[in-house]
């Protein structure tokens, strides 16, 4: 009696010896390392879609590869990688001439390195947009202008600067005491801000 | 009872009478219990083993997969290559418009408020002198309104000359319809030749700015964000 129940006691042992074992060697490594397989491919998939998606957008604007190409031009010309004193002064000068004001006075310093300051709107996209643009690669210049005229001509001047072909923000306007003609001209300074991004 | 049942033959049965002696009886059931528990074992193995090979043949499936979606993206990685440049043409404008966002945001439309200030002038009246100030892209707004602890775009200073006093009152009553007005105030009125010379100072916000007043998302260049 006593062997058989030493027998029955030992193969049960067995048995567990077995099944702990094959868990715990065999199938809980397999299943944690198939979850973790099926995760990764699962993200891989997600990536895929957005990849997809970007694909299918890369080859519908490849179609319109030229457009493409000019509207970069223009935004280049907005914010160029060097100053361009002279391409600017001459575009003042042609805004001036377009809109009949007298152009007295335009100077442009030397460029230095643009600190974005803290957001006016605090919005997100404009914290993104700083986030995206690297530290050390915008450029400003700042321009003062001196321009005579009725107030509706200096106007449509201070209007088309801001709007022209390259970007001036102007931050100041200003018609000094004193400066107005009787035929009802008047002088206004503009000081603004022209700006330059270096080539990545 | 039950013993007895279990040894005494049922009605009917044909009555069997074991004469093995006790010892071989008990070896003979020590041998079937044996083959039960080898039994037993094999089947246990044998759960454990398909419980396995499932096992492995589920890692086996997830492997495949991934794969297959690595394959996927290597070739969805080497189609995007052909189109090298239109990313690379999307990537220089994304990063143009990123840097027009930022400085664009101070942006002010100059031509309203000055067609706005002239227009509030009152009859008979001229603008003597005036100074609109706002901030360069390079540093922050002129520091807060203390009434309404809104953020200061545009300091107006304006000196306006007006035959009657009332005219120098309405024209800063006028003010209060210009973009962004926050708070005006009237430095000093004085009288000189018959005429009133006032002189006021205008404080406007976020309004004055060009993203509020036209297309919020507009960008220089008619992009737009």
């Amino acid at each position: 009696m006593k062997t058989r129940n030493l027998w029955t006691i030992g193969g049960v042992l067995l048995m567990l010896a077995i099944v702990v074992t094959t868990v715990f060697t065999g199938i809980l490594p397999t299943y944690t390392a198939a979850t973790q397989i099926d995760d990764l491919a699962k993200n891989q998939e997600a990536q895929n879609i957005l990849q997809g998606e970007f694909l299918a957008g890369l080859q519908n604007k490849s179609h319109s590869k030229e457009d493409l190409a000019i509207a970069l031009s223009e935004k280049q010309q907005l914010m160029p990688t060097k100053l361009n004193a002279v391409e600017f002064v001459h575009g003042v000068n042609a805004i001036a001439a377009s809109t009949g004001v007298t152009l007295r006075n335009v100077s442009v310093s030397q460029p230095r390195l643009f600190v974005a300051p803290t957001s006016v709107s605090g919005s997100s996209s404009v914290a993104g947009a700083q986030a995206s643009v690297a530290q050390g690669d915008l450029f400003v210049a700042n321009s003062s202008i001196e321009v005579s005229g009725s107030l509706v001509q200096l106007a449509n001047f201070a209007d088309q600067l801001r709007t022209a072909k390259r970007y001036a923000q102007i931050n100041s306007v200003a018609m000094p005491d004193l400066l107005q003609t009787k035929a009802g001209a008047i002088t206004l300074d503009l000081n603004l801000q022209i700006f330059m991004l270096k080539n990545q | 009872m039950a013993r007895v049942n279990n040894v005494m033959p049922r009605v009917g049965h044909t009555p069997v009478a074991d004469f093995l002696p006790p010892r071989i009886r008990e070896l003979h059931a020590a041998r079937w219990n044996r083959h039960k528990l080898a039994i037993a074992t094999l089947v246990v193995s044998v759960f454990c083993a398909v419980g396995y090979f499932i096992g492995l043949a589920n890692f086996n499936a997830s492997q495949a997969h991934l794969l297959q979606m690595q394959n996927a993206t290597q070739r969805i990685l080497d189609s995007e290559a052909k189109y090298s440049d239109v990313i690379s043409l999307t990537n220089q404008a994304t990063r143009l418009d990123s840097a027009l966002s930022v400085v664009h945001e101070k942006d002010i439309a100059w031509r309203g408020l000055l067609v706005l200030m002239q227009k509030s002038i009152p009859s008979g009246g001229r603008l003597v002198s005036f100074s609109l100030a706002g901030s360069p892209a390079t540093e922050s707004t002129k520091g807060l309104d203390p009434l309404t602890s809104a953020a200061v775009v545009v300091t107006a200073d304006v000196t306006i000359e007006s035959p009657t006093f009332e005219g120098v009152e309405y024209y800063l009553l006028d003010a209060r319809q210009w973009p962004g007005y926050l708070s005006g105030s009237i430095t000093g009125i004085e009288q000189r030749n018959g005429t009133f010379v006032g002189t006021l100072s205008v404080t406007l916000g976020k309004g004055a700015l060009s993203s509020a007043s036209s297309n919020a998302s507009t960008l220089p260049g008619g992009t737009t964000k």
